[in-house]
């Protein structure tokens, strides 16, 4: 078996300041978000200006997106809109809801397991914000939503949103330690919460999935599609788009209905799952370019085209 | 006391085997201090949901809960003798 490399996003250090994050959030939390956002302009700059491999990561995803050739300001638009969704969270976390216009697309359908208080594994990625989901969930008694995140990387901004909102301290499943974690998103399902994964970037000793992802081949983790066959569980898939202005879609898609899979037929059916939901990734990337929020390679198998 | 912990390590690789649906293995042949992660070739090779599926069989069989985040089940999870002795001192 080939030797899987350290994702290049772990190495990415954080580039934000913990003291400057504490005053952004201060400040935001006093201002209010119409006065906060102007904070956004000089944000976006700095990033742009001072990080060329964002640049170049943004152009490279831009280039297989857009339908012309990536200008300066789709990049901009790209690190603006990451740095709108940032700042929301800290709205969104100390309960002002009514900041925002949020409107859910296909809900009905899908949210009709969490609804019953059944279990099911909502499927994200770093594509808009997740944390618009919580607005549905909150004031639902039977929906329980736990997130699985993992605590080392972004320790910082984690920390900082967790002592905004204990409870959302509490949701959060730790994603170390693979034996663990599964046993942990086990008695999280058992007890009919839903649980929420992004489920774009390969981890740990994961080979992932090769799929076709945007003209290239790209790797998606194995492991939700595995936990989903194991356990016969429905999976859900959620995106959070960020509009602009003070709005945001939340897109529901039901991707697999509840079912087992024996154990000889899983690693075909992760290939055609994993396929279908980086299909559905690409459908709302291409809808909601400036979404995207993985700023690194997201095709290393493939030589770069600039 | 000593058959009666080898004949239920022979159990637990058993369960592990259908469990697992391994192929071309038999608990017999298994050494019981053989780790259970990792490579294929000096031990199990499970991955972690491999784990989770060993855990329910267990819990199913014998009535013996492996939780999270528990020092015991990280303990537990070492080898088919290190599950056969917490089964052993959990089980009613």
């Amino acid at each position: 078996m080939e030797a899987t490399p350290e994702p290049v996003w772990k190495h990415q250090r954080e580039r934000s300041l913990p003291w400057l994050v504490k005053l952004i959030v201060w400040f935001a939390r006093h201002s209010g978000r119409r006065i906060a956002r102007l904070l956004l302009w000089p944000i976006a700059a700095y990033f742009q200006l001072s990080g060329p491999l964002v640049r170049r990561e943004s152009r490279r995803y831009l280039q297989r997106v857009l339908p012309h050739p990536p200008h300066w300001t789709d990049t901009f638009k790209q690190i603006f809109f990451f740095a709108s969704c940032v700042l929301d969270r800290v709205f969104l976390l100390t309960g002002r809801d009514q900041e925002f216009d949020i409107r859910v697309s296909g809900g009905g359908g899908s949210l009709q397991y969490a609804g019953a208080g059944q279990a099911a594994i909502l499927l994200t990625a770093h594509l808009g914000s997740f944390d618009v989901l919580r607005v549905v969930f909150k004031g639902r008694r039977k929906l329980r939503l736990r997130v699985v995140m993992d605590r080392l990387q972004g320790q910082m901004i984690t920390e900082v949103m967790a002592r905004l909102n204990p409870d959302f301290d509490r949701e959060i499943i730790d994603a170390s330690g693979g034996p663990q974690l599964v046993l942990r998103l086990h008695e999280a399902l058992a007890s009919g919460c839903v649980v929420g994964m992004m489920a774009d970037r390969v981890v740990g000793d994961d080979p992932g999935i090769a799929v076709n992802f945007l003209g290239g081949r790209a790797r998606l983790p194995s492991g939700p599609w595995k936990l989903a066959a194991a356990l016969g569980l429905p999976v859900v898939m959620c995106f959070g788009i960020y509009e602009g202005g003070r709005r945001y879609t939340l897109h529901f898609e039901t991707l697999l209905p509840a079912q087992t899979v024996p154990r000889a037929e899983r690693a075909a059916h992760a290939q055609t799952a994993a396929q279908r939901y980086a299909e559905r990734l690409e459908f709302y990337a291409r809808a909601a370019p400036y979404n995207w929020f993985n700023f690194f390679d997201f095709w290393p198998d493939e030589p770069a085209r600039d | 006391m000593m058959a009666a912990a080898q004949a239920l390590e022979r159990e637990v690789a058993d369960l592990l085997i259908s469990a697992l649906n391994i192929e071309g293995r038999d608990a017999e042949s298994m050494d019981p201090d053989a780790p259970l992660f990792g490579a294929h070739d000096i031990g199990w090779g499970l991955d972690s949901i491999d784990a989770l599926e060993v855990a329910l069989a267990i819990q199913q069989k014998y009535g013996v809960e492996l939780r999270a985040d528990e020092e015991a089940t990280r303990q537990a999870f070492t080898s088919v003798r290190t599950l056969a002795e917490h089964v052993a001192a959990h089980r009613h």
